[in-house]
């Protein structure tokens, strides 16, 4: 397994509204969904199955962890299983943000450019 | 609609629903309770978006799967070859069907004159089998169908030994020394050192914990050693046939006499019907390279023609009855008294 957070990047949109609902802390799996619906302004509306397949892989890459004691937002009916970011995993979060920072910077620098 | 869902989750392997599967169910019951008390679109929609997911999210878990149990050597349970399958028999008798095939293709390129790519594959092919089919045995644990790979290496190690008695000059010093070598000549020392490791392969896995078991095998089941030992003789063979011009089809009717030897043995029960089996294919190759030796001197029309015939003939019943004494050495094993050993695994 690679250890350099660039090894990682780009990541695809849901991954990284998935990484950014945990970054503030430890989500169960329905709070995540919400979480990406909301930051992604209703544009990524993970469906349970696809958010476990995201969730089992960023867990395969060691991004992410699952926590079998159940996060503070565990409500009733619902599994006692959390997950939360691992320091690769905001690493990896941080660089993609560097990375598009450099892209919005470009972009803007050649739009300003063109429309002067 | 969850316990539609319930049931659809079984189309998942069977290891990520027992990972995956309660929070799943779990999750989906949290968004329809969500999207019912938001009115029935919304719940129509989450439902479309849910069943929309699932055939690729199924497949990609498959997948996975797939990727883990290769990840954790699974697939190699394919080359746990059951005892007396074919691919066992094809597997044990490689060594001899390569050493054959070799033969007959170094005959036919010199004959016919093989492309030049056409000798490398071979070669290439060749050795890429054995040596792959020899790490194979060496991760299973040397099963039976390996120990003729281990004969072959011990074959080579019993030539290198000879080999460094003779760059000692010890030849010359044993045919000059008080008369010896009329007697006893320095050739069969190759069996000497060949007998020496066979007893130092034994007193190896006896003392080596981790071989213990090997050494366990080879004492419950004598004719196993036998077998081993049997994969020394392709290459004695080629001892024997060496200085010879056009020899190969004998040489090659030679090994496929000591194929069919393995494949009754791979076949038999009893211990004993297995090691007649051995002996009887190192017989028919014994009397094969004999009266392909013969033919091969009566066609060249030598002056010395009675004396090298002789000569030859002696050379190779003496050849055979070292092998065939060799082949009996794993009896003696009967002899030995019968001690516990802790059993560990190779």
């Amino acid at each position: 397994m690679a250890y350099d957070p660039i090894f990682y990047l780009p990541l695809t949109e849901s991954t990284f509204y998935i990484l950014l609902s945990l970054a503030p802390g430890r989500k169960h799996g329905y709070a995540i969904m919400k979480d990406v619906k909301d930051l992604s302004r209703r544009r990524v509306n993970l469906s349970t199955s696809t958010l476990y397949t995201a969730v089992g892989r960023l867990l395969d890459q060691g991004l992410i962890e699952r926590l079998h004691d159940g996060g503070q937002e565990s409500g009733p009916g619902l599994t006692r299983k959390s997950y939360e970011l691992t320091d690769l995993g905001r690493r990896v979060l941080e660089a993609e943000h560097v990375r598009l920072q450099g892209m919005v910077k470009e972009a803007r620098l050649r739009l300003r450019e063109g429309g002067a | 609609m969850k316990s539609l869902y319930a049931l659809l989750l079984y189309l998942f392997p069977r290891t990520y629903r027992e990972e995956y599967g309660e929070e799943l169910q779990a999750v989906f019951n949290l968004s329809m309770d969500d999207a019912s008390a938001k009115g029935g679109f919304e719940a129509m929609s989450v439902t479309l978006r849910e069943l929309r997911g699932l055939p690729y999210a199924i497949l990609h878990a498959h997948l996975r799967e797939r990727r883990k149990a290769k990840m954790a050597g699974k697939f190699a349970s394919r080359f746990d070859f059951e005892p007396g399958s074919g691919k066992e028999t094809f597997a044990a008798l490689t060594p001899f069907l390569f050493s054959m095939a070799m033969v007959l293709f170094g005959y036919l390129a010199r004959h016919w004159i093989a492309p030049i790519w056409a000798s490398i594959a071979f070669v290439i092919l060749f050795w890429s089998a054995v040596l792959g089919l020899f790490l194979l045995g060496s991760a299973k644990g040397l099963p039976r169908w390996f120990l003729p790979y281990l004969g072959v290496l011990l074959a080579i190690a019993s030539l290198l030994f000879f080999n460094f008695l003779v760059n000692l000059r010890l030849d010359v010093w044993w045919h000059r020394s008080s008369g010896w070598g009329d007697d006893f000549n320095f050739g069969n020392f190759l069996w000497i050192g060949l007998i020496l490791l066979v007893f130092l392969l034994l007193a190896i896995s006896r003392s080596v914990p981790r071989f213990r078991p090997f050494y366990q095998r080879l004492r419950d089941d004598w004719p196993l050693l036998s077998f081993l030992l049997y994969g020394t003789i392709p290459m004695i063979l080629w001892l024997n046939f060496d200085d010879y011009v056009n020899e190969e089809p004998f040489f090659a009717l030679s090994i496929l006499m000591l194929t069919l030897g393995g494949w009754f043995y791979l076949r038999k029960d009893k211990p004993l019907n297995r090691f007649m089996s051995l002996q009887i294919g190192l017989g028919l190759s014994m009397v094969t390279a004999a009266a392909g030796k013969a033919a091969l001197i009566l066609w060249s029309r030598s002056q010395e023609l009675d004396f090298i015939l002789t000569d030859e003939l002696v050379f190779t019943l003496e050849t055979w009855l070292w092998l065939a004494a060799i082949l009996s050495l794993p009896y003696l094993f009967r002899l030995l008294p019968r001690a516990e050993l802790p059993s560990q695994t190779v």
